[in-house]
């Protein structure tokens, strides 16, 4: 809701749009590039911009050397967006560069509610100029071949016109996404194998359209995590059939109903979502690689989101609860599809999303090549296996950009069981038991003494009730400091500060699990995490929390390391 | 006089007398069709996409120590306002 309603009501002003062309530099950047910022020269000024933001969501003003003059999340009223930018050009004149200190001012609500001003973080010298010869980490980056789809959507008017100078996402709304390689196949191999039939597409590639497929901003998103204990339910089903004559050209068809109706929030904010599509378009291939995707649907749109009342407020100064959405209109949505065309990118290096490890869990570690090497995963299981993780890659990319709870974190933790079981349930079926055996050893290597309260691992060691209970003593302290983490980060606004101290705490909690078990444990613990896994380029360092520190298996990603071990954590600290 | 007001109302009733019982059928969409239609949704001239964001920031910095003017930076869970939903 929040950057939807900023775009809408701050910068579609027209005086707004043409002042900050004319007066300012404007520069977009993600929370999250912002708050994890990439280990480049960029990421240090995000890094120091992020540690004063008073929110992970925002708008900051900055000077020529990075350091943050103001920041606010809302605003009394439109005139005040106006003073704001006023201001921050007069602090700009005062304060154009690091040479001498200020205070960076922040706000709740420009100009009369402050969250307390700090001293702005010394300028950073040299201020890298760009990226040292590597690419921006900003630019979209695609594996070859990806198709990448723009979404168009658009209400209908009463006379059947399409609504006209739209504005707000709820009469037109405009995305992006991509379909993998690995879901192209799957298209082609289904068309295939249908010769001249109607067949049905795969449900994945169905459901990336259908879920796109609505209006308002990114929080509506009817499908995401939907299940129906949410009041979510979903029928869609897209159908091909060749055309005569032309080969690598399907005709499309199909029909979705999804309907998103959800018990009432204790907040008092309603959501309600119905959308029925008929759906018609074509598809064409080249090889197993889509060429040109054009799909059209139409139909009816029912949406009610209320973010409990907004006690008559201008939008401006009740951006992160944003507009209140009431549609009932005919609506049209186009799909548009080509091969990406811009910078591409490896398996490894997939362009923005952490680790599915330090997400999902350590199931996840599959992903990493290291552990694909160091399970000697032939050919075929690589190839069998790419599909899931691509598939759960793309769900939990819808999971980060946005769903009807505030909360990514939260969506992520609800996420989890399920991505972990179906990743388990691929696994069980290709790995060999050894490889699979290997997997859980590397598992235990990542958890280190935190996996003493697995069952398997407890019933290993022989566990005492008592060491049993102490365990869980040790658990529940951690949790309680991770929470106070949590709050302490949200009332400083410093999440940089906060993540050493985690990994602080977690790491003398650690060595107090270990501390639990006895001389004859200790050889048992050490022979359950097995070889110490080498992952490229690193020497082998020890496992399993025992010193020397355990290796952690991570990549670009290491200087958050609680995100590691407990990522529901460490994903609701960037919220 | 009647007889002419009838003449005239089966003259203009007349040339839907003859036509079919359904209307004409519509040409059927071909690829570029339908591209062509999906196209025509996106409007041409959204007010948001006027600003000119910059996805980089030391991009960024680089103009505005040139121009001498401050950067506004966008920071929310969307990186990019002008693409994709927000």
């Amino acid at each position: 809701m929040f950057a939807g309603a900023v775009r809408e009501a701050v910068f579609s002003d027209p005086t707004v749009i043409r002042r900050v062309n004319a007066e300012f530099i404007p520069v977009s950047v993600g929370a999250v590039r912002l708050h994890r910022p990439p280990s480049d020269p960029e990421g240090r000024v995000l890094a120091a911009a992020g540690r004063s933001a008073p929110a992970p969501q925002g708008l900051a003003v900055l000077n020529g050397d990075g350091q943050v003059l103001a920041w606010s999340l809302t605003f009394e009223n439109e005139a005040k967006v106006q003073a704001f930018l006023d201001e921050t050009r007069r602090w700009f004149r005062a304060h154009p560069d690091g040479s001498a200190p200020f205070a960076t001012r922040r706000f709740q609500r420009y100009p009369t509610v402050s969250v307390g001003d700090l001293p702005a973080a010394p300028a950073i010298r040299p201020l890298p100029q760009d990226h040292e010869g590597t690419p921006c980490p900003a630019e979209r980056r695609l594996p070859a071949g990806t198709l990448d789809v723009q979404v168009f959507g658009r209400a209908v008017d009463a006379r059947g016109s399409l609504v006209a100078n739209p504005v707000n996402q709820e009469d037109y709304a405009q995305d992006r996404f991509e379909v993998t390689t690995e879901l192209q196949v799957r298209v082609a191999e289904t068309l295939r194998g249908a010769g001249e039939q109607r067949v049905r597409l795969p449900d994945a590639f169905a459901r990336q359209c259908v879920s796109r497929a609505y209006l308002g901003e990114l929080d509506v998103q009817p499908l995401a995590g939907a299940t129906e204990a949410d009041g979510k339910t979903q029928c869609y089903e897209l159908w091909a059939t060749r055309t005569p004559g032309t080969p690598d050209l399907y005709r499309v068809d199909g029909v979705s109903d999804v309907a998103a109706v959800p018990a009432p929030r204790p907040d008092g904010a309603v959501f309600h979502h119905t959308i029925r599509l008929k759906w018609e378009g074509f598809l064409k291939f080249e090889g197993a690689r889509i060429q040109h995707l054009a799909l059209a649907a139409q139909g009816k749109e029912v949406l009610r989101w209320t973010s409990g009342g907004n006690g008559g407020e201008p939008l401006v100064a009740r951006l992160p609860a944003g507009r209140n959405l009431n549609v009932n209109t005919e609506v049209r949505y186009g799909f548009l599809g080509r091969p990406y065309a811009g910078l591409t990118s490896t398996a490894a290096d997939p362009g923005g999303l952490p680790p599915l490890h330090e997400l999902l869990g350590t199931a996840f570690l599959i992903d990493l090549p290291a552990v694909q090497s160091d399970l000697r995963l032939t050919p075929v299981q690589r190839e069998r296996l790419r599909p899931t993780l691509a598939e759960i890659r793309g769900e939990l990319r819808d999971l980060f950009q946005g769903g009807p709870r505030p909360d990514p974190g939260a969506r992520i933790q609800e996420y989890r069981p399920t991505a972990d079981r179906r990743l388990r349930n691929v696994l069980q079926q290709l790995l060999t038991p050894a490889q699979q055996g290997r997997l859980w050893e590397i598992e235990l290597q990542q958890q280190g003494a935190f996996a003493l309260g697995d069952p398997r691992v407890g019933t290993a060691l022989g566990l005492t009730p008592e060491q049993r209970q102490q365990f869980q003593e040790i658990m529940r302290r951690l949790q309680q400091q991770m929470e106070a983490f949590q709050s302490q980060a949200m009332a400083t606004g410093n999440p940089g500060a906060l993540r050493q101290r985690m990994l602080q705490a977690r790491q003398e909690l650690e060595k107090e699990a270990l501390g639990l078990l006895t001389l004859e444990q200790i050889p048992i613990w050490k022979s359950l995490l097995g070889k110490p896994l080498r992952p490229s380029n690193q020497p082998d360092v020890g496992v399993g929390g025992i010193p020397p520190q355990p290796q952690r298996l991570c990549n670009r990603y290491t200087a958050a390391p609680t995100m590691q071990k407990d990522p529901h954590l460490t994903v609701r600290v960037l919220q | 006089m009647r007889a002419l007001g009838w003449i005239g109302l089966i003259a203009v009733a007349g040339v839907g007398l003859g036509a079919p019982l359904a209307g004409p059928t519509a040409p059927e969409k071909t690829l570029a069709s339908l591209t062509a239609e999906i196209e025509a949704l996106s409007p041409p001239k959204l007010t948001w996409r006027a600003i000119a964001w910059r996805k980089c920031l030391l991009q960024g910095l680089r103009e505005a120590r040139e121009q001498q003017k401050p950067v506004l930076l966008w920071a929310f869970i969307n990186a990019d306002p002008q693409e994709e939903r927000c």
